[in-house]
């Protein structure tokens, strides 16, 4: 029984690995944070897997574990190196294949880092293409709070960009 | 930022997740050695603290009477206090266990979360402080009495020197563990009331 769960555990973590790995990477400031982060969020995945009882969609669940397990992580707190969720790449934000894309997920990252956790939660949640009432039921906060909200970050990511245009203004 | 900008971004989120799709692995063996690694540390540490609580609660009463020959007042109370410490530990355990947090929305995770912290906060503002003072003060007097020290000097001395170390012991508690872990708290908090306000 219990290989079974951990079988379909891992299906669940193959699925969603793309988006629990993408939050992670938006809210670690490094690669070692990054790995830190997913261990965390998987070890809390599965602490919850055998008691999930479809009370939202599994999707669902999974965003909600994986932001708690970052905006509640403790910095301190490093898990050991034996284990680690392998990346071919050393460091995808810096990837030199594809400049223009490694450039704008650069970019992408240090503006989403400025947010403060919740609101980073929610744009993100929002880039994800989820609608206004599965962000409210993750963030926990009603629905026009989340629209007032996704206005002032709109706000706050035009100031980053106008000041990321002034910067390179500047040094040219 | 317009619309279009905004569409952007979430484009470049699109090929972020899926480059992490392609360049990402979950090998089933490593993800099996992390959850049963960690699931076993996590219960080994709950076990093995409560253990140690237990044991002190047992055997320092008895060495105290025992070996020290301390009254059976002052040994009982020690007792007392451990197994008071026992039940504390049990109770917020169950109460604030970590992983049945993570599964509510962001802002009741954090709120619990801030329960948790509030709760050992007081544990160790208001219970432990008071405890000390009364048993270390006790706990002298006792040891005083059962050595027959009379030098007031000799007295004087070894409170300073045992009170100065546990000072530092404190403070070094308290900056490094205790004030960074509260700040943070108090953080995320700030950022729970801002979204409140404007529910």
């Amino acid at each position: 029984m219990h290989k079974f769960i951990e079988r379909q555990f891992t299906e669940l973590i193959k699925e969603q690995k793309a988006t629990i790995y993408s939050i992670c990477l938006m809210f670690a400031d490094d690669r070692t944070e990054v790995d830190d982060l997913v261990q965390e969020a998987l070890i809390n995945l599965w602490q919850g897997f055998e008691n999930f009882q479809g009370r939202s969609s599994l999707k669902t669940w999974v965003y909600k574990v994986t932001l708690n397990s970052c905006i509640s992580y403790d910095r301190k707190r490093k898990h050991s190196n034996m284990v680690s969720i392998e990346v071919v790449e050393p460091s995808l934000l810096e990837g030199a294949d594809k400049t223009n894309d490694a450039d704008q997920w650069k970019l992408l990252h240090k503006r989403i880092q400025k947010l403060g956790p919740f609101d980073r939660a929610i744009v993100l949640l929002w880039l994800e293409d989820l609608s206004y009432e599965e962000i409210a039921t993750i963030v926990g906060i009603s629905i026009k709070n989340v629209s007032v909200r996704l206005v002032r970050i709109r706000q706050q990511l035009m100031r980053m960009k106008d000041e990321d245009s002034e910067t390179i203004y500047n040094t040219k | 930022m317009t619309n279009t900008e905004f569409q952007e971004m979430r484009e470049q989120l699109i090929t972020l997740k899926k480059e992490l799709e392609k360049k990402t692995e979950v090998h089933e063996q490593v993800l099996h050695k992390l959850i049963t690694n960690d699931t076993i540390s996590f219960k080994k540490k709950e076990i093995s603290s409560l253990i140690l609580v237990a044991s002190v609660a047992l055997f320092l009463p008895l060495m105290l009477y025992f070996l020290v020959h301390l009254s059976p007042a002052f040994c009982l109370s020690t007792a007392l206090f451990f197994i008071f410490a026992l039940c504390w530990e049990i109770v917020i355990i169950r109460k604030y266990h970590i992983f049945h947090l993570m599964e509510g929305s962001l802002v009741q995770t954090a709120k619990n979360l801030r329960g948790y912290q509030r709760v050992n906060r007081f544990w160790l503002n208001r219970i432990s402080p008071v405890f000390i003072i009364i048993w270390f003060t006790w706990y002298v007097m006792e040891y005083l009495g059962v050595m027959g020290i009379t030098d007031t000097m000799l007295i004087i001395c070894t409170v300073i020197i045992l009170a100065i170390g546990g000072l530092i012991g404190g403070l070094i508690g308290y900056f490094k563990f205790y004030k960074p872990q509260m700040q943070k708290a108090d953080e995320i908090l700030n950022y729970i009331q801002e979204l409140e306000s404007e529910e």
